[in-house]
């Protein structure tokens, strides 16, 4: 671990017992929760990375090889798709692989002030599971696109379906955790 | 009390990864080759690997060669097989005629063979002695032209079923600085030979999720959420 992630990891801490001793909550969730972000983003790089990257190319795997669209090398995190003609090899790293998203939800949970510890424990578990069935649906989408329509719709199937499928999925859980989660809860307030 | 408890955990997280970094890890994940892959002459190594057949329509399965190209966040790796079918048609390495194109833009990478191929004998190995990169046709500016630093590759040879035919293989390591000003930069790289080996292009890319965007809005979305509750909060002992 490098001695900045430490160092920072400290003054992080004294800031949110610095927010916590003013009673400044709405500071005290902000700092916390893109603080732990970058703590969960640090250390999940060598090893979560590598479980949801495998977890995720397997999970492509129960649809792709039974309809031959793709042969999935899990073990290495990389999709080929191949139309019969040219090929692609998608590689899954930390960017494809819903880390990243799974590690905003779980640093925004930690600290957001409607929820209970044991709410806050099965929310992080349904948000995983969220992020992890929607990023196997916006790969099956790409994998779908591209063996059917050719490399050639790639950019199509990725930057702008994938995404946008993907968008909806994690915003829309986003939604329903804190923005409906807070109506739901503050009715009579609202 | 709450602030104890994050205290705790944070510790905790601390210590227990300190602790796992002390061991080596069986984890190859984001190191320079988490391919595994070893650049010594020896394929075995691609065994697990994606491959492409790569051919001409004209040769009628006659000649096909395969290839596989993956790439990290530092290297581009190229595994080449003359002759994968043991068709013994004696089509050798081809060194020249090397295409990588991001977006518009396309770099040619012409690889020497020490002592050169036709000098190379059945069961011995030839390393591969320079490549180089050389862009005529690179509107954005985005290749470097030069004899790429820091490539490793070889080339073996074996004869083939019918007894005089040459199958070539060959791997290499390329740096993607070497070839490439922003290699941060670039998603996808397109990788040919259609003047030598086949009609057929290999991409080689990442699948991000767009995951700024998600995370942000996620962010914006809580943390007003957070604020509107203050506002609300406020409002009501004033």
């Amino acid at each position: 671990m490098s001695i900045f992630l430490l160092i920072s990891g400290v003054i992080w801490l004294y800031a949110l017992s610095v927010f916590k001793r003013a009673k400044l909550p709405a500071f005290y969730f902000i700092v916390g929760s893109v603080g732990l972000f970058f703590i969960l983003f640090f250390f999940s790089k060598p090893y979560f990375i590598w479980i949801m990257a495998r977890a995720v190319t397997i999970g492509v795997s129960l649809v792709a090889h039974p309809l031959n669209l793709a042969t999935v090398y899990s073990d290495y995190g990389l999709i080929a798709i191949n139309n019969g003609f040219n090929a692609i090899t998608m590689s899954i790293d930390y960017e494809c692989s819903g880390v990243i998203e799974t590690a905003a939800f779980w640093a925004l949970l930690a600290f957001y002030p409607m929820y209970q510890a044991k709410e806050k424990v099965v929310l992080a578990l349904l948000g995983f599971l969220w992020m992890y069935v929607a990023n196997v649906i916006r790969l099956i989408l790409i994998v779908l696109i591209v063996h059917t329509f050719g490399v050639d719709h790639f950019f199509l199937a990725h930057s702008i379906i994938g995404r946008i499928v993907f968008y909806i999925f994690a915003v829309f859980f986003y939604y329903k955790v804190f923005t409906y989660g807070y109506l739901a809860k503050n009715k009579k307030k609202v | 009390m709450r602030f104890k408890k994050i205290l705790t955990l944070f510790v905790l997280a601390v210590s227990l990864f300190t602790v796992t970094s002390l061991y080596s890890s069986p984890v190859k994940a984001d190191t320079a080759n988490n391919y595994n892959i070893t650049i010594d002459g020896n394929f075995e190594d691609w065994a697990d690997k994606p491959k492409t057949d790569i051919f001409f329509d004209y040769n009628n399965g006659n000649v096909t060669k395969q290839g596989s190209f993956l790439s990290d966040d530092k290297y581009l790796y190229i595994y080449i097989d003359m002759d994968p079918y043991n068709k013994g048609h004696n089509y050798r390495f081809q060194g020249s005629g090397w295409n990588v194109q991001v977006g518009n833009n396309i770099t040619s990478l012409t690889f020497s063979v020490d002592g050169g191929i036709w000098s190379l004998q059945p069961g011995s190995k030839a390393a591969i002695s320079s490549v180089w990169s050389w862009s005529n046709n690179d509107p954005d500016k985005l290749f470097i032209n030069q004899q790429i630093p820091g490539v490793t590759g070889y080339v073996t040879t074996e004869k083939s079923s019918n007894g005089w035919a040459y199958r070539d293989r060959a791997e290499i390591k390329i740096p993607l600085s070497g070839f490439l000003k922003n290699p941060d930069m670039v998603q996808s790289l397109i990788i040919y030979d259609t003047d030598n080996m086949g009609q057929q292009k290999v991409t080689v890319t990442g699948a991000s999720t767009g995951g700024n965007l998600i995370v942000l809005s996620g962010f914006i979305m809580a943390i007003l959420l957070v604020l509107f509750g203050k506002f609300l909060k406020n409002r009501k002992r004033g």
